[in-house]
């Protein structure tokens, strides 16, 4: 033993055992710990998913709690449990989580606040219980038909909207007024074709005062997931008339010219250095931070981003707001159809259908309570879940709270409003996360310069040829240039569509019957 | 020689130097009271970041999440390697050599490239987002190279030691508990600190085969902060310095036996 | 010639061999079987959309993978960087590190060898976060500060171009100590009459570490190189915070394809392949290796 200089037991032993003894009772404090917050008896549990990628979950809890309070008072025997889905990083991951869990009854959150895009998807799998039985009818009446449009399948309400977000075009005032884009005294600039603001970052570019400010900032990349597929390229590509579904035949295209003309729009404004990938490829944080400080021009972005970052109380508060950054609409490509396009997203509360029906009337009371006109205002005013969208109750207006939304610039809350009725959609498909993953690398792989237009095309083309199958991807098929109101948006208009395209989609796909795990 | 001296210095203290440059951000920021991910000096220090982040309960929750797990996954891994490692170490037998090959190769097998067959195996058994999943799955990570590390370590061990109490007449197993494994204790200690901290930097298996708020420890915890849209990087800094210091700590403490068990080489 | 009681001797011998049994039915529930699913899940048309139901697609998963340019690629790239971080930047600078610190003075050797330590002992994930606030160019990381300050240009460090070295850097970063560790282990284990021997004739340096002690560590090297390139080979946290693969791929190394294919493409299928892919690489490179050590 002594001749032996690895085993040196007497004096080290002793540390090694302290150490042990502490870490077992570190963890078994925590084990105590969590049984003990996890594991309270009571009568009835509502768990409750939301998307923690957006907020953190504490921001979710204490939202729940306090819009609630009444609520719980008036139920003292029902638990509230907060779920999440943690981990989920992205807007993509958050879907792929919470398609897990409603997959087994035991892990499945009584009620869920999903994007209203996917309404369609989960109605057709049978996660979302019909509430037009639990909830008034006043509520409906009282909430604007874009939004529950949204989550109504065939005249059955699916979910209560809470919010909706849209996508238009931020600038920073004094830098246009150097670059001369803007008249000196001039705040309002409006583009109204992709050629005036591709013109306008050009005389940015070229003011030699100006040196060091990125002129134009569309997010692109996979790491910006899906800021670079909804916020950057579909606010383009959708002013083009044309999408990234064909929803008559029920086919993804695999190319067409809207894809194609946005793509080009990336590659000049790339490759001009217009717009920079460093800066387009990092969060929302960042590029609200580039604005601000005068580094950034013009950007493209949501109507979050100012209860995100610049409203009073936020990460970066901007007092006078008006007088430094500007908004504008994103113009369709040369001006027609609606001259204008945003993109509108927008979350709303579902409840779980496999829930025990007794139970269901006590959860639709608890969503009517979460989702009350006061309850919409909260969770959108600054520092909530929500942040930056805009309440989808008709009374909201006439609430006191309404000013709150926007505090500091409620001209803002109005503009965000007005646009949308430019608004398109994400095709409600499940095989969209796929798509929008392959968008992203097109995008990059055009910006970096690795590949032409065409080539990144083709490479999309056969990414969702291998996804879907053949049959489900449309290639190009002569050439519609003409401005048309997006085919996402026509199709809302009528909910019978939705069913049909959906019944379509489903019956004739063996790859994505997107079942239940039976096991 | 003088030259080349001075040259020797002069290239390590400048290497030394290189691996410092990443820590500067992540103190700087953690201690400042405005968020940034960029470099920036803070006007004054602040202690801020650390207060909201110690108080804020889904933190403190994947702290504990974290122990639990990388413990538990400790602890099984352990339990299942003493035994092979004395036998390997102690027995001739006819598969020796081919078995300890085998867990050679799964000590540096591309675990990564498993967990994807894991998660549709996990979902498939129910074992998916469940504690005892994760810990399981953990805990069989390190088995492999705690055999190897355990079995080094045995074979310095004399064996006139176990050969006396053999004499006695105590059977195999008798004196592999009460003889052998007394004397064993050191590195098992030491064992149990580094697949604690192995377990505890461990980022992608709760990353891919947990889902509940509740269940994330503290590593992905960290991630999903990193990747929220309104981050503020000043806490994201001053958790991961919470995060960090633990695991630099008890590595330090455990790396020598490590190595010196890892380099022992196979003596067929 | 045996009689009951050696029989029974011989029994208690060798019941100690049943403790293998829990250990191995452990291994291969958790380990080896998902070895096997990945096979057998890599000849599949498997989604992430429906996990129940698949059918056998034969090879055209690695088929199609090895017409995409995506995975030729993403091969490239792997393979670049197990050389350049595993073989060259681990394994070959931190054996001379390693015999540098021998030869330096106890305490600066201390403090060196714990620098270096302190990085390998780091977290991936604070790794990742704190490489990417280090190498940022928008908004203006450490290393782009310092350089404007000293009055440099600022250099992207994570364009399509560079991002690759930087993965490179931070990789080497955060494995250098665990291979100075195993060199410092194994310069300590050479009988010293030999190095002192060599400095009596005089040696040049460099001659005395190439020419004396570098063939003296080959047991050293084989296992630092077999565990260095296979935990190289698995590296995904440290990139997947960093890059997550981009800028436009360009770090897109095996594990974070593999990655993306599943959870963002939902190609169980086809990530499997890829997962094959890399566990046969990983058994190449380890039986190379391991060929060495039975030569010894």
């Amino acid at each position: 033993m002594e001749n032996n200089p690895d085993i040196k037991p007497k004096s080290k032993l002793l540390t090694y055992i302290v150490i042990v003894i502490m870490i077992a009772a570190i963890v078994g404090g925590g084990v105590v710990y969590y049984y003990s917050t996890i594991h309270k008896s009571s009568t009835e549990t509502i768990s409750i998913a939301a998307p923690t990628y957006y907020s953190s979950s504490s921001t979710w809890e204490n939202f729940v709690n306090n819009a609630t309070k009444s609520w719980q008072a008036a139920h003292p025997n029902v638990k509230i449990k907060f779920i999440g889905p943690f981990g989920a990083s992205s807007e993509g991951n958050y879907y792929t989580k919470l398609d897990l869990l409603t997959s087994s009854k035991s892990t499945a959150p009584s009620v869920m606040l999903e994007d209203m895009f996917y309404t369609a998807t989960y109605q057709h799998e049978g996660i979302l219980a019909p509430l037009n039985s639990y909830v008034n009818s006043s509520f409906f009446s009282n909430t604007y038909s874009s939004a529950l449009g949204q989550m109504t399948v065939n005249g059955t309400h699916y979910g209560l909207p809470a919010t909706v977000t849209d996508t238009l075009i931020y600038y920073n005032i004094s830098l246009l007024q150097k670059a001369g884009v803007l008249s000196s005294g001039n705040t309002t600039w409006q583009p109204t074709n992709w050629t005036q603001i591709m013109n306008a970052a050009q005389k940015v570019n070229s003011t030699s005062t100006l040196a060091g400010v990125t002129p134009l900032n569309i997010y692109e990349g996979v790491r910006a997931d899906e800021a670079s597929s909804f916020t950057g390229f579909e606010g383009l590509l959708y002013g083009t008339g044309h999408g990234l579904y064909n929803f008559t035949n029920h086919k993804w295209y695999g190319n067409n010219p809207g894809l194609n003309e946005t793509l080009h729009f990336y590659k000049t404004a790339f490759s001009k250095k217009y717009a920079t990938s460093a800066l387009s490829s990092t969060p929302y944080v960042t590029v609200g931070q580039y604005m601000q400080k005068g580094k950034l021009a013009i950007g493209i972005d949501g109507s979050w981003m100012y209860g995100y970052q610049w409203a009073p109380g936020a990460q970066n508060p901007i007092n006078n707001f008006s007088k430094y950054i500007g908004v504008a609409k994103i113009p369709t490509i040369n001006g027609g159809g609606n001259g204008f396009n945003t993109m509108v997203g927008g979350w709303g509360w579902a409840m779980y259908n496999n829930i025990p029906t007794s139970e269901k009337p006590l959860v639709a009371s608890f969503m009517m309570a979460l989702d009350n006109t006061s309850n919409q205002i909260l969770v959108n005013e600054p520092h909530n879940g929500l942040a930056g969208g805009l309440p989808t109750a008709k009374s909201a207006v006439n609430n006191p709270g309404f000013s709150k939304l926007v505090p500091g610039a409620s001209y803002l809350d109005t503009f965000y409003a007005k646009l949308l009725k430019y608004g398109s959609y994400r095709p409600p498909v499940s095989g969209y996360p796929t798509v929008s993953s392959a968008l992203q690398t097109a995008m990059s792989d055009v910006v970096s310069g690795h590949e032409s237009v065409s080539s990144a095309l083709s490479a999309y083309d056969s990414t969702l040829v291998s996804s879907f199958g053949a049959s489900h991807v449309q290639k190009m098929s002569g050439s519609s240039p003409s401005i048309q109101p997006s085919p996402a948006y026509s199709n809302y208009q009528s909910n019978k569509n939705i069913q049909t395209f959906f019944y379509g989609y489903f019956t004739d796909t063996s790859i994505f019957t997107y079942n239940y795990i039976f096991w | 020689m003088k030259i080349t001296k001075i040259l020797t210095y002069t290239v390590l203290t400048l290497l030394a130097a290189i691996f410092i440059v990443p820590f500067i951000w992540l103190i700087v920021e953690s201690f400042s009271p405005v968020s940034d991910l960029g470099f920036v000096i803070p006007s004054h220090f602040t202690l801020a970041p650390f207060y909201k982040v110690l108080t804020n309960h889904e933190f403190i929750n994947s702290i504990y999440e974290g122990l639990i797990q990388s413990f538990g996954g400790t602890l099984i891994s352990v339990m299942f390697s003493i035994g092979p490692a004395y036998i390997f170490s102690r027995k001739k037998f006819k598969l020796r050599l081919y078995l300890l090959l085998s867990i050679l190769f799964l000590t540096g097998f591309p675990v990564f490239s498993l967990l994807i067959p894991e998660y549709i195996f996990y979902i498939k058994i129910s074992l998916y987002n469940t504690l005892i999943g994760d810990i399981l799955f953990l805990g069989v990570l390190n088995v492999p190279i705690d055999i190897w590390i355990l079995k080094n370590s045995f074979d310095q061990i004399p064996q006139s030691i176990e050969r006396a109490a053999f004499m006695d007449g105590a059977s195999s197993i008798k004196s592999l508990f009460y003889v052998f494994l007394p004397l064993a204790l050191p590195i098992v200690s030491v064992l149990i600190i580094l697949n604690f901290v192995v377990n505890w930097g461990n980022f992608y298996v709760p990353f891919i085969l947990l889902s509940s708020n509740h269940l994330l420890p503290i590593a992905v915890e960290i991630y999903s902060f990193f990747g929220t849209f309104n981050v503020r990087y000043n806490e994201l800094a001053a958790f991961s310095i919470i995060y960090t210091i633990p695991a630099i700590i008890l590595y330090m403490f455990s790396q020598k036996y490590m190595i010196k068990a890892l380099s022992g080489g196979i003596k067929g | 010639m045996q009689t009951a009681i050696n029989r029974k001797l011989n029994f208690k011998k060798n019941a100690i061999f049943l403790i293998l049994i829990p250990t191995f039915i452990y291994l291969i529930i958790f380990f080896i079987y998902p070895i096997y699913l990945s096979f057998k899940y890599s000849f599949t048309n498997i989604s992430l959309y429906d996990i129940s139901h698949y059918t056998y697609i034969g090879f055209s998963n690695y088929v199609d993978l090895f017409k995409s340019h995506g995975f030729q690629n993403s091969l490239y790239i792997t393979l670049l960087f197990l050389l350049v971080s595993a073989i060259f930047g681990q394994m070959f600078l931190g054996s001379i590190i390693a015999y540098l610190l021998t030869i330096t003075q106890k305490y600066f050797k201390l403090i060196v060898t714990t620098i270096i330590l302190i990085a390998w002992a780091t977290p991936q994930v604070t790794a990742g976060i704190m490489w990417y606030s280090t190498l940022s160019y928008i908004p203006t990381g450490t290393i782009n500060f310092f350089l404007s300050s000293f009055g440099f240009k600022s250099i992207n460090f994570l364009s399509t171009k560079t991002a690759i070295y930087s993965i490179m850097l931070a990789n080497i970063w955060i494995g250098l100590g665990f291979s100075i560790l195993i060199f410092l282990g194994g310069i300590q284990n050479i009988n010293p009459s030999i190095i002192k021997a060599s400095y009596m004739d005089g040696t040049k340096p460099f001659t005395r570490f190439f020419a004396i002690i570098f063939p003296l560590l080959k047991k050293s090297i084989i296992t630092d190189l077999l565990l260095i390139t296979l935990f190289t080979l698995g590296t995904f946290t440290l990139i997947y915070v960093l890059t997550a693969g981009g800028p436009a791929g360009s770090t897109n190394l095996l594990t974070i394809y593999q990655y993306h294919t599943a959870f963002s493409l939902f190609s169980l299928g086809f990530a499997n392949a890829i997962g094959v892919i890399i566990i046969l690489i990983a058994i190449v490179l380890s039986t190379i290796y391991l060929r060495f050590i039975k030569v010894e």
